[in-house]
């Protein structure tokens, strides 16, 4: 078996073309994964500029005040100096207004923001983290009809291209040199008139196009796994090490699929053109039609609610909620003792806004996390059926290991929702009571705790699967191996 | 000769069974994945005028309010559906369904369909302008590339070669033949979009007449696009020296046509002219809002000199004296100024897309698929610059909805007047008209999109050449 690989080995070695194939195949992984690298360590880049942005923003917030009250000791105001307990205290010597109107500005800045932190195979799947809303800066307003506060900016022309992400690029690129190197390559032997001698010559002929399958699938993975394992480790650090484990797993799986496929089509009694071609169709209904198909039938399952219609539901929330201003507010101060204005009289913007925000929110939030909900479950659906299509099923294996799969963007959505709830209830009361923030309080803001790392459960699940039909295709080989060399 | 060659080309193919079935195969699947995108169309154009009603009825009845609360309660408007956006939605999955035009700022399209869809999406989105430029040419390659190959494997070049017959007149020949196929095939395709974008529910004859123009430069522009792609596969085939070879050859030409080019070019815009985070942005907005653009005085100095102007105005001494509503008229200067930092920045954002555009433009050199999806959305309404001639439309609806309550409320206010009070009743919001917004005209996409179909003829030129040059080396 040793010589019939190497000879296999030396087969392939010596034909042009297939080298030729194989330096596309690695330079174009080579530049992807480059490319993906530096992207993923733009993205890091830009999430620290805006951590950094945010601690500014509370820095700045600060120094204002601290210069008010500056101002404040210097026309009088304030006796003693701000140190202790007269620091801590120090707004309740200011304007209330003003120090309800401090409160509020931090409250409704961006200097809430929360940023889905990204997984260590962020070099795999970046586009995502570009569609999706991963940065959202909770406020004391309601945020969930600005989209200031989350949206992403994006050239709509440029995501019609679609994005040059690194395992797309794989799931694309892998089948495609596969089909080149493996379908019809009997067929062509046979055209050739070289087939009966290869079988004559080999005391089992089953064993040089196993040995040939398994040469080109190695040849297929190692570059693959090379590019990407770099690609991960080259912009996430130490903390890969399982990543690229099930990543390469994963590529293994790939390639010996359709290598496998590829070698059963060699067993049809078709030219080599058509066997290319029926290969080639496999492809298309693979790639792109099962997945339709696919997700299709998720949507059927899954209906996603209309954004259009949350649009109505919103502004009667809205509108609703405005009308009850007074009562809520009344309502509001009722409820917490604790915080009794500081001032008499009427209250006005933004105070009597704040009780109105938590009241439409109450009612906004559960319909826009109905989406959400919708699209785990179509997420989870596709999941079962990821082994009908395993190019779907490898780019959700990316999407786990790149942190943004739907299971990941739903718990940040849940951290953001409890991120809001403490940011809330630490700057409403403040502003309610117009005492505003004192010096400490800047300490205690609340910052967000990121997202519980998700399971990976999935990823063993969804390589099982490849590793299924992979499994399965072979053993159709191999039970068509003792007809090899008979015709 | 040609017409000998031609006849006898169109004939083999006639009675070729397997291209028959391959077309119908094709053109079922095209006709099922059409139809489902109009009734998907046809669902969400009812939607959305339904959902368009409700807002609007929402607006009208907010109740008594102070003006520019009601303001800023908002109205929603919806891009009217484009009668071909079923065959190629364009940039439509990819931008907001929903506008929001409040007071004081500019917002952009919310809610992009894309953001919901599934991971396969990120392998193509499944349309059917998609199957046309994207899938079809593969198949087109596969007819054209063994037309070639086959005289030589079957022994008749030579054969051709010893009666005279020239190589081009041969490849011409059978060039000539598969486009008289290919618009036997497209024919039904082009005739069903343009019956049914006549036979749209809610689509008006005049505009409907207006689409068959649309309809018929669609035709023209991808017969021009599969007839390049149709000459590229005859002359591979003809350089070729096998089958397999030549078949290889094409599928890596398609790939890169269709998956890695148009990847790439738009990885390579995004990289050239990068565009400002969300968060930027609207950070640099409310900046320039605040301190000025260049050159500008601040807002606060700019609010004060119209308040000095004010008072010096209806000669009074406190702005509380002023005969009209001061919140509203100063609300109108800073809203004037508002528009000027929002339409500064938009534009800035507007020209990076377009900078980018232009790189992707540069990068058709590698890919007619480029041009052909620029000049398809173009034609069919729904590219990018349709989407800013959308939101510019909304904008300066908003711009005018905005000032003309402000204008009411500085007619009926006088001095200082309390936000917490009341005053605007259903009457108000009820003057205000609805929005209606009438899609650019062919010339404007044509406008739009000559440089990608002159790219796009540029490539059937230049296949043409290519197989020119494969005539002369055409050797049995």
């Amino acid at each position: 078996m040793r010589l019939v690989f190497w000879a296999e080995w030396l087969r392939f070695r010596r034909s042009r073309a297939n080298l030729c194939i194989l330096l596309a195949y690695c330079i174009t992984l080579a530049l992807c994964a480059l490319w993906s690298a530096h992207g993923a360590h733009q993205l890091r880049a830009a999430n620290a500029q805006e951590a950094a942005t945010r601690v500014a923003l509370i820095q700045q917030a600060r120094d204002s005040q601290d210069s008010v009250q500056v101002r404040a000791q210097a026309s009088g105001r304030v006796s003693s100096p701000v140190s202790g307990q007269a620091s801590a205290n120090a707004n309740a010597t200011t304007d209330p207004k003003r120090a309800a109107m401090q409160a509020f500005s931090l409250g409704r800045s961006m200097a809430g923001q929360a940023q889905l932190p990204p997984g260590p195979g962020l070099a795999l799947s970046l586009s995502p983290h570009h569609t999706l809303t991963t940065r959202i800066a909770v406020s004391v307003e309601s945020r969930h009809a600005d989209g200031r506060r989350s949206d992403t900016l994006n050239n709509p022309m440029l995501a019609q291209y679609r994005a040059l992400d690194l395992a797309a690029v794989v799931a694309l690129l892998m089948p495609l040199v596969a089909i080149g190197w493996c379908a019809g390559t009997v067929q062509e032997d046979r055209e050739r008139g070289i087939w009966r001698t290869l079988c004559a010559q080999a005391a089992r002929p089953w064993q040089p196009l196993h040995a040939a399958l398994a040469i080109r699938a190695a040849a297929l993975w190692l570059p693959a796994a090379l590019a990407c394992g770099l690609a991960m480790a080259g912009s996430a650090g130490t903390t890969t090490g399982s990543g690229v484990l099930w990543w390469t797993l994963c590529l293994a799986a790939y390639a010996g699929f359709w290598v496998a496929l590829c070698g059963a089509l060699a067993r049809l009694p078709i030219s080599s053109a058509a066997a290319l071609l029926t290969g080639l169709t496999a492809w298309l209904l693979l790639t792109f039609a099962v997945p339709a198909g696919l997700e299709a039938m998720a949507a059927a399952r899954h209906p996603m609610p209309s954004r259009l219609a949350s649009i109505v539901e919103l502004r009667q929330a809205q509108q609703d909620a405005e009308v009850r201003m007074p009562e809520l507010l009344k309502a509001w101060y009722a409820d917490h003792p604790e915080s009794a204005p500081r001032i008499s009289g009427g209250h006005t913007w933004p105070v009597n806004f704040l009780p109105r925000f938590a009241y439409q929110d109450d009612l906004v939030r559960p319909l826009m996390r109905r989406f959400d909900q919708k699209r785990l479950a179509q997420a989870a659906f596709l999941e079962r059926w990821a082994w009908l299509s395993p190019p779907m099923a490898l780019l959700q294996v990316s999407d786990y290991l790149a942190g943004i799969s739907a299971a990941h963007h739903t718990a940040f959505l849940d951290a953001v929702d409890q991120y809001e709830q403490a940011w809330r209830n630490f700057f409403v009361p403040r502003v309610m009571s117009y005492r505003g923030l004192t010096a400490d309080d800047y300490a205690h803001i609340p910052r967000f705790q990121g997202v519980a790392p998700a399971s990976a459960a999935p990823v063993p699940s969804l390589l099982g699967m490849l590793l299924l039909v992979t499994a399965a295709l072979m053993a159709l080989l191999l039970g068509f191996r003792r007809r090899i060399g008979r015709d | 000769m040609i017409g000998i060659i031609v006849r006898r080309e169109l004939l083999a193919l006639c009675r070729d069974r397997r291209v028959w079935i391959l077309a119908l195969a094709l053109l079922a699947m095209w006709a099922m994945l059409y139809v489902a995108a109009l009734g998907q169309q046809q669902r969400l154009q009812a939607e959305r005028a339904q959902i368009g009603d409700t807002t609007r009825a929402q607006w009208d009845k907010q109740g008594i309010k102070h003006p520019h609360r009601g303001a800023h309660f908002g109205m929603y408007v919806f891009r009217p559906d484009v009668p071909l956006s079923a065959f190629d939605p364009g940039v439509e999955p990819y931008v907001g369904q929903a506008l929001w035009l409040e007071p004081h700022r500019r917002n952009m399209a919310r809610f992009n369909p894309d953001a919901d869809s599934g991971p396969a999406t990120r392998f193509g989105h499944i349309v059917p302008a998609f199957l046309l430029a994207g899938l079809f040419p593969l198949l087109i390659m596969a007819l054209a590339f063994s037309q070639a190959t086959q005289e030589r494997e079957q022994g008749t070049l030579r054969m051709l070669q010893s009666m005279g017959v020239s190589n081009l007149a041969l490849l011409a020949g059978k060039l000539i033949a598969i486009a008289a196929c290919l618009v036997l095939v497209f024919l039904p395709v082009f005739a069903l979009l343009g019956i049914s974008a006549i036979w749209q529910p809610g689509v008006a004859y005049a505009e409907s007449t207006y689409l068959l123009p649309r309809v018929a430069s669609l035709a023209a522009v991808y017969l021009l696009y599969y007839l390049g792609i149709a000459a590229l596969g005859l002359a591979v085939g003809a350089l070729s020296s096998g089958s397999r070879g030549a078949l290889f050859v094409l599928v890596v030409l398609w790939a890169v046509f269709v998956l890695a080019a148009p990847r790439a070019a738009s990885a390579i815009a995004q990289a050239r002219v990068p565009l400002p985070s969300a968060t930027q942005f609207w950070a640099a907005i409310a900046h320039d809002y605040q301190r000025g653009l260049p050159g500008d005085p601040d807002l606060a100095t700019q609010v004060r000199e119209f308040e000095a102007g004010l008072l010096r105005q209806y000669g009074v001494a406190s702005l509380s004296q002023v005969p009209i509503g001061v919140n509203a008229a100063r609300r109108l200067v800073r809203d004037a100024y508002a528009d000027k930092v929002h339409a500064y920045h938009f534009d800035a954002l507007w020209a990076r897309y377009q900078q980018q555009q232009r790189l992707l433009r540069w990068a058709s050199v590698f890919s007619p698929t480029i041009a052909l999806v620029g000049t398809s959305a173009a034609l069919s309404g729904t590219s990018l610059a349709h989407q800013r001639h959308f939101e510019n439309a909304a904008e300066q609806y908003r711009q005018a909805v905005n000032t003309a309550l402000d204008q009411w409320d500085m007619a009926h206010t006088q001095g200082n007047v309390s936000y917490e009070t009341q005053y605007a009743a259903d009457a108000v919001w009820q003057s205000v008209p609805a929005f209606h917004y009438t899609p650019p005209s062919l010339g404007f996409a044509l406008r739009s999109a000559w440089p990608d179909l002159l790219l796009l003829a540029a490539w059937a030129v230049a296949a043409m050449a290519l197989l020119g040059v494969a005539a002369r080396r055409w050797r049995p």
